[in-house]
């Protein structure tokens, strides 16, 4: 082996082989895949007048900005947002579904994450709908630790998406944060003073609120509640046949 | 008995081969050799620093820069561009110029790739601790800072493939083939990664696919293939040994360059099935090749090293190939689809990584070094910190592995809770910061050794000693 171009052809073949069947293959196959009307398009029984939803949407306004947020904080390394089929997953998921590529048809990069140091948020938005706790546990991660010996959170607090501001005569903002007595400010900010979300806060909070992995799809079927028949399944999967 | 006029001469050709080699690169070669050496001490600061954040995640929380989510990958990057990447380039070149007894091609063209590579890298980290993370896992500088990297990279290539192309031996050494292949292939890898992923081309999970495409290349193509580069130099160098086969060393390349792209996805990622079989196959199949690599420099291990400087060479090349073989077995166990779909997210992925670019690679690298840099200046000086180095391994390595396990079954217990998790993560993570302490010890030790020579040859060159002598000479008469 001792002409510089043998090798050259030879690598240059190789890896044309392995570009073709981890970029190119995927992006033929799935690459192209459209989002789908879905007959039943939440997580409770088909009703009568369901005109279907389109899944999955783009985020919207604020929602998106969170996830530039959520990019930027680097979140992506210590949650995942990636169910797989195992049992060892179903913790992740209510409705006992795992995440297909159709999921991320919109997430621009899409970030599956790199380990799992924390939850996976795959569903963060229905585990935990209630927005407070959200601001809470992004100011104060150990807020909601159950106060058991040595239990704390490896999280930083993002006190940068915070403001402290003194509470008015009138009264107190509508948005401060409602923080539960675990929770001790600065003793500069004790008397008088109330945590404020700034506007990257909300926008964070609207996108980990938006992540839910909750549709029917044919590719990965919501499996029906034990005693009952897979009314919802059967329809999505004849649904997507057609 | 003295020496046949042909030895003598062919002596001779040698000495003059490597007079050549080392003097019209030496600006370039020691530009890349201590700038990796910096990044390498800056890799390892952020990530004690992110390490540290694991036990306080409090320390320095009003400066966003310090949160972990912005420390890691910053490190992360800062370690694979800046130390091993460069220092990789750095030593391949000097081995090609070496092997093929010529001269590295294009020196002002390569400093002036060294210096963009450098900047690029600055700016791409500052930008990452700035918050301009791309989110994509080993491509998190700016998209602008990639674009650079890119060109950066296609400077360096292109001189160390002219620096080949224009040998005077034309037997091209194994230790040549694995360098050119790396050389060849890094602006084609970086070039497509940021044309689909940077530049938005793929969407939902093919993202994931390409991703670990890139990820899974550059980890064998380029920085694997530097690694077995320096040590296909160094050990039947330093051994003063024949390669054991050459054939075997063959068959390996390719091997190596077939499987490469194949095996970066894993068990539980949201693709079909048979891309995720392709890689779980190719991740398997990928023992073969590092068994004949490991075997064939082993048996190339034999004879006994002359002087102190190649013996240390020789063990760091050694302990490179330990590290090489443990990760092929430990990745074994973490490619099973059983094991993988409970292991894939947790520490147990870095842990196995590190022990392959910083036990393998890195050592390849620090055993190249402990060569090269002498040469090029001129000077005879051990590297040292070997026990430093193996410390470093060990206890970053070894308790992330093992925290990964510990972390996948706590994960697979519905009872347990996250707080569980870190918990049971804390003694674990406590070792591993020692261990990145170890490693910022070795990397400044590195520096220190590689600023003082340097500082030495520079005094030595501009006659600034003479000076000095003259200097205090004449206050002594005053």
């Amino acid at each position: 082996m001792n002409h510089g171009t043998l090798i050259f052809l030879g690598l240059l073949l190789t890896f044309l082989g392995s570009w073709s069947g981890m970029v190119l293959a995927p992006q033929v196959q799935i690459g192209r895949q459209q989002p789908d009307v879905q007959l039943q398009p939440l997580n409770r029984p088909p009703a009568e007048g369901d005109v279907g939803e389109i899944y999955p949407q783009a985020r919207a306004g604020i929602a998106a900005q969170g996830r530039e947020i959520y990019q930027r904080e680097g979140c992506y390394y210590c949650h995942s947002q990636q169910v797989s089929p195992h049992p060892a997953d179903a913790r992740w998921t209510q409705l006992n579904r795992f995440s297909v590529h159709r999921d991320y048809l919109f997430d621009q990069p899409a970030m599956f994450g790199v380990q799992r140091l924390g939850p996976d948020l795959s569903n963060i938005g229905l585990r935990q709908p209630d927005e407070n706790w959200h601001f809470v546990h992004l100011f104060a991660p150990n807020a909601f630790m159950d106060g058991k010996a040595g239990n704390k959170s490896t999280m930083p607090p993002y006190l940068h998406l915070f403001d402290y501001r003194k509470v008015m005569p009138q009264g107190g903002s509508t948005s401060a944060l409602k923080l539960p007595e675990s929770v001790v400010l600065p003793k500069q900010y004790q008397d008088g003073y109330e945590v404020v979300p700034t506007s990257e806060a909300r926008a964070l909070v609207a996108y980990l609120k938006s992540l839910r992995q909750d549709v029917n799809l044919f590719e990965a079927p919501i499996p029906a509640p034990k005693g009952k028949s897979n009314v919802v399944s059967q329809t999505a999967t004849n649904g997507a046949a057609k | 008995m003295p020496a046949s006029p042909s030895i003598q001469a062919e002596v001779s050709r040698e000495v003059s081969g490597r007079s050549n080699a080392d003097s019209a690169g030496k600006i370039p070669l020691l530009l890349l050799s201590v700038f990796g050496a910096i990044w390498f001490v800056a890799s390892a600061f952020l990530f004690f620093l992110s390490a540290m954040k694991m036990h306080g995640p409090n320390l320095g929380a009003a400066f966003p820069f310090l949160s972990y989510g912005r420390l890691q990958p910053a490190a992360m990057n800062a370690f694979l561009y800046g130390f091993l990447s460069q220092a990789g380039a750095a030593l391949g070149i000097w081995i090609l110029a070496r092997t093929g007894r010529t001269k590295v091609a294009l020196p002002a063209v390569l400093t002036f790739g060294g210096v963009l590579w450098n900047g690029t890298v600055l700016v791409g980290t500052v930008g990452i601790l700035a918050g301009y993370n791309t989110g994509l896992p080993w491509l998190e500088m700016p998209a602008g800072a990639q674009a650079m990297l890119f060109v950066a990279s296609i400077v360096i290539s292109v001189c160390g493939l002219l620096t080949i192309a224009s040998r005077s031996e034309r037997t091209l050494y194994p230790a040549a083939w694995f360098i050119i292949g790396a050389l060849l292939t890094l602006p084609w890898m970086l070039g497509t990664a940021s044309w689909t992923l940077l530049g938005q081309t793929v969407r939902g999970a093919v993202q994931l696919s390409v991703n670990g495409w890139f990820i899974n290349s550059m980890t064998w193509l380029w920085f694997g293939f530097l690694g077995l580069g320096a040590l296909f130099y160094v050990i039947p160098k330093t051994s003063k040994t024949d390669l054991h086969s050459r054939s075997s060393a063959t068959l390996a390349f390719w091997t190596l360059a077939i499987l490469a792209g194949w095996g970066g996805v894993h068990s539980g990622a949201p693709l079909p099935r048979w891309i995720i079989t392709i890689s779980e196959s190719a991740n398997l199949i990928f023992l073969v090749p590092i068994a004949l690599v490991v075997h064939n420099l082993w048996n190339s291990t034999d004879a006994e090293a002359v002087s102190e400087k190649e013996s240390l060479s020789l063990r760091y090349a050694r302990f490179a190939l330990t590290a090489l073989i443990s990760y092929a077995l430990l990745s074994v166990s973490f490619y099973l689809r059983s094991r993988n779909l409970t292991l894939q997210l947790t520490l147990f992925s870095p842990g196995i990584t590190f022990m392959l670019l910083f036990g393998f690679v890195g050592f390849s690298i620090l055993a190249g070094y402990n060569l090269m840099l002498p040469a090029l200046l001129g000077r005879s000086f051990n590297l040292g910190g070997i026990a430093v180095s193996l410390i470093a391994l060990f206890m970053t390595s070894i308790p992330l592995i093992l925290g990964g396990m510990k972390q996948a079954s706590i994960w697979g217990d519905e009872s347990k809770t996250s707080a569980d998790v870190v918990k049971g993560l804390v003694p674990y993570m406590g070792m591993s910061t020692l261990g990145f302490l170890a490693l910022l010890v070795l990397s400044v030790v590195v520096l220190l050794r590689i600023v003082r020579e340097l500082k030495t040859v520079v005094v030595e060159d501009c006659g600034c000693a003479t000076w000095a002598v003259d200097t205090s000479e004449s206050k002594e008469k005053q």
